[in-house]
């Protein structure tokens, strides 16, 4: 006797919600193994020389002779120089670059400027790294700059906010969409110029979105390593600005981890874990940025 | 007899092909409020949004004709001049959401600059409480706007539109998305405002341009089929397409 | 054009009202043709039948009044429709005032048989009383039609009756002054006379209802007399 239809519906219901969260559970795996993994390995690696030291020769440990720890000091500073320059670069130009999208959607530039924005976010960032490391040499060819800047970190910066322009043009620009027309009219009707319409009252209404795509922007330049290899290079040394070959953390990841060292393994894996709570750091601060100064959600 | 402020002249208006307002011409008399009606498509909201050059802003709309406000042809000024002085009012209530109370009604004269604090202050009050939402708001005016009902936003809106001190108001059918009360407290103080202010308001509800306005007009398919005082059209109409419209018989 | 909607309710309500003014006006019209027709004949059995019609009359005024006010509060009518009720209420109240009149004729006739000696009066009597009853044919014809024609010259015949009701009113005066009419004769006669020159005032009233009703003008009133006149208001 076949069961009754409503049986078999709730059947089919339970079914669906079970593959639905395994499914969940196959997603959280690889998220929570890697947490755990940078956890448990890396925490062992948080002193206080680690943020204030920089790394120790390639050593193998020999009984008796324990190799220097070292810290990761100078990548830190890099990173954070490297991201601080990118963003100082690509967010004004890509919040700019969003307004047009947006207010502008019908001058002659826009689709094809979206089209190309979109394309952009697409190519591999190895590709973006060949790129601005081909620029940058072709200017030492032509003796504008000297063959020792082409790999810097003001190359690694320039390379990274190639990668962050599309990216923040584009949330941006979904995020002004979002702006309902009826403001954009109100404010016109009140006889506010549009530059002020889109500065001071549009942008305004748009700012979770905004500053949630330029937080994003900045995390992902923050864990880019194959750009950052080809322009900015890599060094254990300290550092006095960009001018040099600029170490970051993921590249120092790169680089300690295909070596096989372990007082440099351990440091890699140190990185990683600051590294991702650099990012729940952003993801967090993006989510605070969404809380409008009266409490409630913007958006 | 009055003045007219607003003069109309052989305006057209077209969003892409679609010509949307055909010929108009229409005077609107100072201290007066004067309703637009007709059936929806019939290019009213168009017409008004004419008016004060926000039908420009939209993406392929276009208008020709001549505007006179005071004598002086609108087309012919700065757009962002004209618009401060020819105020709107919407249909649904647009406030901007990121702003106090306070800061909405402000926003005009801030973001137009050259005002005291003071002066703004001052201006708050004065048109809160035209639009009589002063008592309402008094105690919270640096709280958000987003958490007022839709006939307190609609009339926080009025007051935003009379801070900064427009010579002519138009209304795009500001009570239609209120309850009944809401609707009865816009419409007295348009009753109000008529005596400083020429007021325009566009309505597909005839009865509140029965109530409200001293003169008329109705429009069809974008032509001006007919305008009159209101008592006139109300009880005798010229034209048979406005009888059968204010008979109810289609629309 | 698109979109036509009935209003089914207020297209029903106003042809209920159509139908409810038809007959009314026929029987107020009755009441007043059987009126003037007994003016010749001595048949005691006029002033039943009018007095019954004049009772339908009312009955029926009452309830198109009540109804019309019923519309106003529902439906809010505008233009030709309020025109339309606007113009029933006051319609309704003049032929109610003609059903009124024809039964005061009646009774006034009655007597004057009675008394027997109207041999001088009451063929001019009937002769006015035709014209009158000629007048409300047609401005109640015209009303019924809505069609402002017919009455055009209603102002003209008004006037006509206007002179008749005065010469036949000094003839009346010379006559009881003569002794040829008693005092009860002439004070009836004078009566007769008085309620048909107002239900001619009525008939023009309705005229101009109709014009208004049409056309939505307000039709402007001639001055009915000159300074001259006995007692004229």
């Amino acid at each position: 006797m076949r069961p009754p239809k409503r049986l078999r519906r709730r059947l089919k219901s339970a079914v669906l919600l079970g593959l639905c969260g395994i499914a969940v559970l196959l997603m959280l795996v690889p998220l929570a193994s890697i947490l755990y993994a940078c956890f448990v390995n890396g925490a062992g690696a948080i002193t206080p020389d680690f943020f204030l030291k920089n790394p120790p020769p390639p050593c193998n440990p020999a009984a008796g002779a324990p190799c220097p720890v070292g810290g990761v000091q100078d990548a830190i500073l890099g990173t954070l120089l490297l991201v601080g320059l990118a963003s100082l670069i690509a967010l004004p130009v890509g919040i700019l670059a969003g307004i047009y999208l947006s207010e502008f959607e019908d001058r002659p530039l826009a689709r094809p400027a979206r089209f190309l924005a979109d394309v952009m976010t697409g190519i591999p960032s190895i590709v973006i790294g060949v790129f601005v490391f081909g620029i940058f040499y072709s200017f030492a060819e032509a003796g504008w700059i000297s063959p020792f800047s082409v790999i810097s970190g003001y190359t690694g910066a320039v390379a990274l906010a190639v990668i962050m322009i599309p990216v923040v043009a584009r949330t941006c620009e979904e995020a002004l969409r979002l702006v309902p027309t009826s403001i954009r009219e109100a404010s016109l009707a009140l006889g506010i110029p549009r530059h002020r319409t889109i500065l001071r009252i549009v942008l305004s209404a748009a700012r979770g979105g905004v500053i949630t795509g330029s937080l994003l922007a900045v995390a992902r330049a923050g864990g880019e390593t194959a750009p950052l290899l080809l322009t900015a290079g890599f060094t254990t040394g300290s550092i006095f600005g960009l001018s040099g070959w600029t170490p970051s953390l993921p590249v120092m990841i790169y680089e300690f981890a295909s070596a096989n060292y372990p007082n440099t393994t351990q440091l890699a894996w140190g990185a990683a874990l600051v590294l991702v709570l650099m990012m729940l750091l952003i993801s967090v601060g993006a989510r605070l940025a969404l809380r409008n100064r009266f409490g409630g959600r913007v958006a | 007899m009055t003045d007219n402020k607003l003069v109309v002249q052989n305006l057209h208006a077209w969003y892409g092909k679609t010509h949307a307002v055909q010929d108009i011409s229409l005077s609107f008399p100072d201290k007066q409020a004067t309703a637009i009606i007709g059936p929806s498509g019939c290019g009213k909201s168009t017409f008004i949004r004419c008016l004060n050059r926000i039908h420009e802003t939209q993406p392929k709309a276009r208008a020709e004709g001549k505007v006179l406000l005071d004598g002086q042809d609108v087309y012919q000024e700065d757009p962002t001049e004209i618009r401060r002085k020819i105020g709107m009012v919407f249909q649904r209530p647009n406030v901007f959401p990121t702003m106090s109370i306070y800061g909405n009604v402000a926003a005009g004269l801030k973001l137009h600059g050259g005002y005291s604090q003071d002066e703004i202050d001052s201006a708050v009050i004065e048109s809160l409480k035209k639009s009589a939402l002063w008592e309402e708001v008094k105690e919270k005016l640096d709280e958000s706007a987003l958490q007022l009902s839709g006939g307190q936003q609609q009339r926080l809106c009025i007051a935003r539109a009379l801070a900064v001190q427009p010579e002519v108001l138009l209304m795009d059918e500001p009570a239609s998305a209120l309850d009944p009360i809401s609707t009865a407290r816009i419409e007295d103080l348009i009753f109000d405002l008529k005596n400083q202010v020429p007021v325009v308001i566009v309505t597909h509800n005839m009865q509140q341009a029965a109530r409200v306005a001293d003169r008329t007009a109705f429009l069809y398919l974008g032509k001006l089929i007919e305008v009159a005082p209101t008592r006139d059209l109300f009880e005798r109409p010229s034209e048979k397409l406005t009888e059968s419209y204010i008979t109810g018989r289609f629309g | 054009m698109a979109g036509t909607v009935e209003r089914k309710a207020l297209s029903e309500e106003l042809h209920q009202l159509q139908e409810n003014m038809q007959t009314i006006a026929t029987l107020s019209v009755q009441a007043i043709e059987r009126a003037v027709a007994g003016l010749d004949s001595p048949d005691t059995g006029v002033v039943g039948d009018v007095s019954a019609l004049d009772r339908e009359v009312y009955g029926l005024k009452e309830r198109i009044v009540r109804n019309c006010v019923e519309t106003i509060a529902l439906h809010a009518p505008v233009a030709k429709d309020l025109r339309t009720i606007t113009v029933a209420l006051e319609v309704t109240t003049d032929l109610d005032r003609i059903g009124r009149y024809a039964k005061d004729i009646a009774e006034a006739a009655h007597e004057l048989h009675r008394e027997g000696d109207g041999r001088e009066s009451l063929p001019k009597l009937r002769t006015m009383g035709n014209l009158t009853v000629g007048m409300i044919r047609t401005a109640v014809n015209a009303y019924l039609a809505r069609d402002a024609a017919p009455v055009a010259h209603i102002h003209d015949d008004d006037d006509a009756v206007d002179d008749f009701h005065d010469e036949l009113f000094q003839a009346i005066i010379d006559g009881m002054a003569r002794r040829s009419v008693t005092p009860r004769t002439g004070a009836e006669c004078i009566l007769i006379n008085r309620y048909l020159e107002r239900l001619s005032d009525h008939a023009v009233n309705i005229g101009e209802w109709v014009v208004y009703l049409v056309s939505g003008e307000r039709p402007v009133r001639l001055p009915r007399h000159n300074a001259e006149g006995p007692g004229r208001p």
